[in-house]
């Protein structure tokens, strides 16, 4: 037993030993976290040098011309945007009603025990490589879905990488969706059900509604996804090098991602050429600004799914 | 209402005032019977919740269930509506009849049951959506409504008939969700009788209310009686003596073989008699507070 008659200031100081202890743990944590945001600080400071530099010396003209070229001198930075806003409709055209499917089954009609077992396997579903898929896209979606279905080519296009890339998306678009639909409280469920609405009627009137600020940003990321995804588009985007300007989802192209990879295979060859290598960060700094902007989006509409309810 | 609390606390037993209960009653005769129950089981997985509860439930009149928590009174209650069925595991075993036609029969749709039953619950759920959205949710999904103008009609009515519409009246396009509880709860019971139900079933009602948002919703339980058949389940015995004409007294029992407690009906009479001059000696210890 302590005795209370004699408590001083000593006895209730810190032993100075635990007190540097404490204070060498605390400095070395936030080392950790400055060398992260640093690391993140310098890539994209390189970025915007290097792309910098190409803005600066360009000749706008070849930014806006024919195809993507650039070992001729030749930037169509439309080529590879049209290519990537191409591969990205497609895949959401694909990934948004399977996932949000998916995720309707998983949070409102699947039980328990079926919810169990099937969550895991979608999130397994997740984490196949990207490189997985592009050969799937290439060996299996385009010549029985893009040939058979459409008459496209056997070989890549963008419909097949567009595919290929939905197929990856999917989990992401159902996981993110169940979440957001299983955080809709039991209540509303029961509210919905007691005044005679059948389950599809709940789930369309009250859960999704509810839940609709998830599900937004479910998609946002997935576009965001999407447009960063690289090793399906390149294997299966139907072209390696260069590309001439198109929309049209059965040719072949070049998304952003993939000029970005064509152009980094053996840097030796780009560095000679002018402005080659300063193309691919420019590129990267397009890229960038965009996915970040559609964070930014998904992030608020994520914060907002916290304030409801 | 409000007053008759104040007055309670002059009274010796457990501040019940004995000379007004059952006055809500001044039961002449039998209504016909809404409910009919017998030998009701319910089941969550192998866990027998509720065992052998039979009563009858009778048109126009409050029936409340009381009793000690883990006692089945909602359990029960859920049965009405056959909002059971949403727990997956959950089975139901007896006849539950429903003006003569039993709910259980494997022909019955449970959710035709609920347009018939409304439910308010525990917690008040207004559901992310504009007080006259939250109205028109049931008129409009079970199509009773095809034009805006007798939608705007049930809205009014229903929220007069619940005694918000005063309040609300300036502001239906906003959220449901910036009201008070109290007003929530009487939301809840505007939206449930906005699809003009046959009964009305309230979990707790205002167990998550303050004394004053309790009396407003009791005085408008006794404004609605008329039209609707009222089934209340109530943790609070002032207000089941106060307000209801039949009192359902159940109790958990423990079983000694599973160690598990199941939900057992004491004793079903009119509120007067079980307040006042029980037949079974555990309900004279629950009113009497010397249990639970």
């Amino acid at each position: 037993m302590t005795d209370i008659g004699k408590l001083s200031v000593e006895s209730l100081t810190a032993n100075p030993r635990q007190a540097r202890k404490e204070q060498v743990i605390r400095y070395s944590l936030g080392a950790t976290a400055l060398v992260s945001i640093l690391i993140s600080v310098l890539i994209i400071w390189s970025l915007f040098s290097e792309a910098w530099t190409f803005m600066v010396e360009v000749d706008w003209g070849s930014v806006w011309d024919i195809g993507w070229f650039p070992r001729r001198g030749i930037y169509d930075i439309k080529t590879l945007i049209v290519a990537s806003f191409v591969v990205t409709g497609i895949a959401m055209i694909v990934a948004t009603p399977l996932g949000l499917g998916a995720a309707i089954f998983l949070s409102e009609y699947a039980r328990p025990g079926v919810r169990r077992t099937l969550k895991p396997i979608l999130e397994i579903l997740a984490g196949i490589p990207s490189v997985v898929l592009g050969f799937f896209a290439l060996e299996w979606i385009a010549p029985n879905v893009v040939q058979s279905l459409f008459g496209g080519p056997a070989a890549g296009s963008l419909l097949a990488a567009g595919i290929g890339v939905g197929v990856l998306i999917i989990p992401l678009v159902a996981s993110i969706s169940e979440d957001a639909m299983t955080a809709v409280p039991m209540s509303l469920r029961e509210a919905s059900s007691g005044l005679g609405a059948r389950k599809m009627t709940t789930t369309v009137r009250v859960v999704i509604p509810a839940a609709i600020s998830g599900l937004v940003a479910s998609f946002i990321l997935a576009v965001s996804r999407a447009l960063g995804e690289t090793m399906v588009v390149f294997m299966a985007g139907g072209a390696s090098q260069t590309a001439v300007y198109t929309h049209h989802p059965l040719d072949g192209s070049l998304t952003m991602t993939a000029g970005m990879t064509s152009l980094a295979r053996g840097t030796d060859n780009v560095v000679g050429e002018g402005l080659t290598f300063q193309s691919l960060f420019f590129v990267g700094l397009v890229l960038f600004l965009m996915t970040f902007l559609l964070n930014i989006v998904a992030n608020r509409f994520v914060q907002r799914v916290r304030e409801q309810y | 209402m409000a007053t008759e609390m104040a007055e309670q606390e002059a009274s010796p037993r457990l501040g019940l005032d004995m000379d007004r209960i059952g006055q809500a009653a001044a039961l002449d005769a039998d209504g016909d019977p809404v409910f009919e129950v017998e030998d009701l089981n319910v089941f969550y997985g192998d866990f027998l919740a509720v065992q052998g509860a039979t009563f009858t439930v009778y048109e126009h009149e409050i029936t409340a269930m009381i009793g000690p928590s883990g006692c089945g009174k909602t359990t029960v209650l859920r049965c009405f509506n056959r909002m059971n069925d949403l727990i997956p595991i959950a089975r139901v075993e007896g006849r539950v009849d429903f003006r003569n036609v039993s709910i259980y029969d494997p022909r019955v749709d449970p959710v035709e049951v609920r347009r018939r039953i409304g439910m308010v619950f525990q917690k008040p759920n207004p559901f992310p959506k504009s007080i006259y959205d939250n109205i028109a949710f049931g008129p409009r999904v079970t199509g009773m409504a095809k034009k805006k103008s007798e939608l705007d009609d049930i809205v009014e009515r229903s929220l007069r008939r619940a005694a918000l519409w005063d309040e609300v009246q300036d502001r239906l396009k906003d959220s449901a969700l910036g009201l008070s509880g109290g007003q929530q709860q009487r939301l809840c019971i505007a939206r449930a009788i906005a699809v003009d139900p046959d009964v009305l079933l309230m979990d707790e009602p205002c167990s998550a209310l303050d004394p004053i948002a309790t009396a407003r919703i009791e005085d408008l339980m006794h404004e609605i009686k008329n039209d609707y058949t009222i089934v209340i389940v109530t943790h609070n015995m002032q207000q089941a003596a106060r307000i209801s004409n039949r009192t359902a007294f159940f109790t958990a029992q423990l079983d000694s073989t599973s160690d598990r407690r199941c939900g057992l009906l004491v004793e079903y009479d009119r509120t007067e008699t079980i307040f006042s001059n029980p037949s079974d000696e555990r309900t004279e210890n629950y009113v009497t507070g010397r249990f639970g």
